[in-house]
């Protein structure tokens, strides 16, 4: 508690990071969950870590909540290490996978509990439940039990929870995971809405790349244990950092080539499908001969009715309609190459009115640009 | 083409020929009765209790002429009037009644971290070996593990032989209440835990971290999340513990050596040594009425409901 205070008379706090991992492992028996994580968040950010299941995402977030020791490396809030301070000395907010609210008691009492046990006045806390009650718009349900309340309603009384002690941190355990599409996509833009309004610090985890666009300041991608890049969503689309990004964020093409030349950044490559130009992506100047893997994104790529010609690309090669998958907003199509028939090409075509839906079977001519052809190091 | 069964296991076609004979002995038309038939061999069974309740109640009110050893043939309430003004009887269902009420809240109290311990462990032999050690007792018979206290505790036993090491005289541990209750609160044990165990199953765990996150230590976490959570659980336990303790038999009659009497050996010793079936009859229907109020009590203090049973919680 004393460090804490220390922490926050310090007055430059602004070049302190509010949450600052150095080199942390953690390493479960002869499992490594997290492999030498390193970040700075800066306050009232919200950064998601996103990953696959099983690439260290939850284990990094509960080593921060104080759940799960580090093997190595150091966590610091504010500025202060918290070592190993238990979770209930760490001043965080969290709200859990399966919510964990608590059943025996209602709405209001859940709210009011962290404020009961972090000794907060006796008298200011029916205010301040009313207050972040009415924050998540659920003034008239305070005293209903949590299982009277619909899944979206027990999702606010969980962030009001993990608020209302005015926490340095506020963390988020895959809480939208469970909830169907529609509700999710709510609760995505509700947490945006709330983390605005009080300025709160948050790390999200979460598998669901959509909601990592929608909702962060900046995002993790993990893989294995490993933090794969760390940016702004816009900068995670359009500049991903290597091929998982590439393929784990959006509808991505990938396609393992063999580099041919490199003359600066723009390369050209030997695919299955013909030579095809790109652009270099990698730290390193590669060699000819390298393994490499394309990218492209499937809304990058144009197409056209057979010996249509497509204007403004820098190659283009024909293949046939293998499926198309009608969305509404969009039509995504399956392409199989001419020349590599059993490799297929997913394009989004997400303006359909433009173009008659072509049938399975169709003859086509794909076209991309250079700067759209991403190439990896393998 | 019809296809051939000749495929399916033996079992399948065996269960489908059960499945036919059932319907034609139990049409479908007949459905609606059917929970009453499930139902048919628990009535049965409460019918000839309820009968020997009835032959009990009989007994009690006939009073045992000492002389010819025949019970009256008109119905008194000498039997009760002397359970009534006799101190004997009184200290009896008191030794009993105050036996059962420390021995369930000892029990509870050794029982939950046990069960907590095997509930939370993240190790699964250390699950395994409480659990064996759980179920061991159960294979020893009540009779046998009395008979092992007495080895133990006697004056020629293993507690006093060490004792005598470091000079100690012999102490008399046996044949006193705190023997019998010590004895009754190890048969106990394992009931207890048998019955928390699902109560705490049930709690996530993710709300023991949640407490924590939210700033409450250990102690909170039990007394306000964990222990309000587990309270059908520990209801139920404590139900079963008293229940058992209040009628129970081998362990006053081995551990208290005569001397320390429960009413179940009060009952034995009228029926069995006195030939007194009046006395012990309306002995039997006192413990009968004890037990009923004691677990009446329970249900209206807490509700049936909190054996999670009735409304969902």
């Amino acid at each position: 508690m004393k460090a804490q205070q220390r922490g926050s008379t310090v007055t430059e706090t602004t070049t302190i990071p509010a949450v600052s991992v150095r080199d942390v492992d953690c390493v479960f028996g002869t499992h490594k969950a997290v492999d030498g994580a390193s970040f700075d968040l800066h306050k009232g950010r919200f950064l998601t870590i996103l990953g696959p299941s099983g690439s260290g995402k939850t284990t990094l977030l509960r080593m921060i909540a104080g759940f799960e020791r580090p093997t190595r490396g150091a966590i610091s809030i504010n500025g202060v290490p918290v070592g190993a301070a238990p979770p209930h000395k760490r001043a965080i907010g969290m709200v859990f996978q399966r919510l964990a609210l608590f059943p025996h008691m209602s709405a209001e009492e859940n709210i009011a509990f962290p404020l009961i046990m972090r000794r907060f006045d006796a008298r200011t806390i029916p205010d301040r439940v009313a207050r972040y009650l009415d924050l998540v718009q659920l003034g008239p349900f305070a005293r209903r039990r949590i299982h009277e309340l619909s899944g979206g309603q027990q999702q606010r009384v969980a962030i009001a929870r993990a608020l209302v002690f005015e926490p340095d941190l506020l963390l988020l355990d895959e809480p939208l995971a469970a909830l169907d599409r529609k509700l999710r996509e709510e609760m995505q833009l509700e947490f945006r809405r709330i983390q605005h309004e009080l300025g709160v610090t948050t790390i999200n985890v979460t598998h669901d790349q959509r909601e990592a666009l929608v909702v962060s300041d900046e995002v993790i991608v993990m893989d294995k244990g490993r933090i794969q890049q760390m940016a702004p969503p816009t900068e995670t689309y359009r500049a991903p950092a290597n091929s998982f990004v590439a393929g784990f964020i959006g509808v991505t093409n990938l396609i393992p080539a063999t580099l041919l030349t490199a003359n600066g950044s723009a390369v050209r490559v030997a695919t299955p499908a013909g030579e095809w130009p790109g652009t270099w992506q990698g730290q390193t100047v590669p060699a000819p001969g390298d393994g490499v893997t394309l990218a492209i994104r499937a809304e990058k790529l144009r197409f056209a009715p057979k010996d249509t010609a497509l204007a403004g690309v820098d190659h283009s090669c024909s293949a046939t309609v293998a499926d198309l998958i009608f969305e509404g907003e969009r039509v995504v199509y399956e392409f199989s190459l001419e020349r590599a028939p059993n490799r297929t090409i997913r394009i989004i075509d997400a303006n359909p009115a433009e173009h008659s839906l072509l049938a399975r079977g169709a003859h086509v001519t794909l076209g991309f640009s250079a700067k759209d052809m991403l190439v990896f190091p393998t | 083409m019809r296809p051939t069964t000749s495929r399916y296991p033996l079992i399948w076609r065996v269960l489908d020929g059960l499945e036919a004979a059932a319907a034609r002995l139990w049409p479908r038309r007949f459905t609606r009765a059917t929970p009453v038939l499930m139902l048919a061999p628990s009535l049965l069974l409460v019918l000839l209790l309820v009968i020997g309740l009835v032959e009990l109640g009989d007994s009690s009110l006939r009073e045992l002429d000492t002389s010819t050893f025949r019970l009256s043939a008109t119905w008194t309430g000498a039997n009760y009037l002397k359970i009534a003004t006799s101190g004997l009887y009184w200290t009896v269902i008191w030794k009993s009644l105050f036996g059962a009420l420390v021995v369930t809240a000892l029990s509870l109290i050794l029982a939950f971290p046990y069960a907590y311990m095997m509930v939370r462990t993240r190790s699964g032999l250390l699950r395994k070996l409480l659990l064996v050690a759980l179920f061991l007792p159960f294979f020893i018979g009540q009779v046998v593990r009395a008979y092992g206290w007495l080895i133990i505790l006697g004056n020629q036993g293993v507690v006093n032989d060490l004792l005598g090491l470091v000079g100690v005289a012999p102490v008399r541990l046996l044949y006193n209440y705190p023997a019998v209750l010590f004895g009754l609160v190890q048969y106990m044990l394992p009931f207890a835990v048998l019955m928390l165990a699902p109560a705490l199953t049930a709690i996530p765990a993710e709300l023991e971290a949640a407490a924590a996150s939210l700033g409450a230590n250990w102690v909170k976490t039990l007394t306000r999340v964990v222990l309000p959570l587990a309270r059908p659980g520990l209801i139920g336990a404590g139900l079963v513990v008293l229940t058992l303790t209040l009628t129970d038999f081998a362990m006053p009659a081995i551990l208290g050596g005569g001397s320390q009497d429960f009413i179940a050996n009060a009952i034995y010793d009228q029926f069995f040594r006195t030939s007194d079936q009046g006395l012990g009859s309306a002995l039997a229907l006192v413990l009968v009425a004890i037990g009923s109020l004691l677990v009446g009590a329970v249900f209206t203090l807490f509700g049936a409901g909190t054996l999670a049973m009735g409304r969902q919680r």
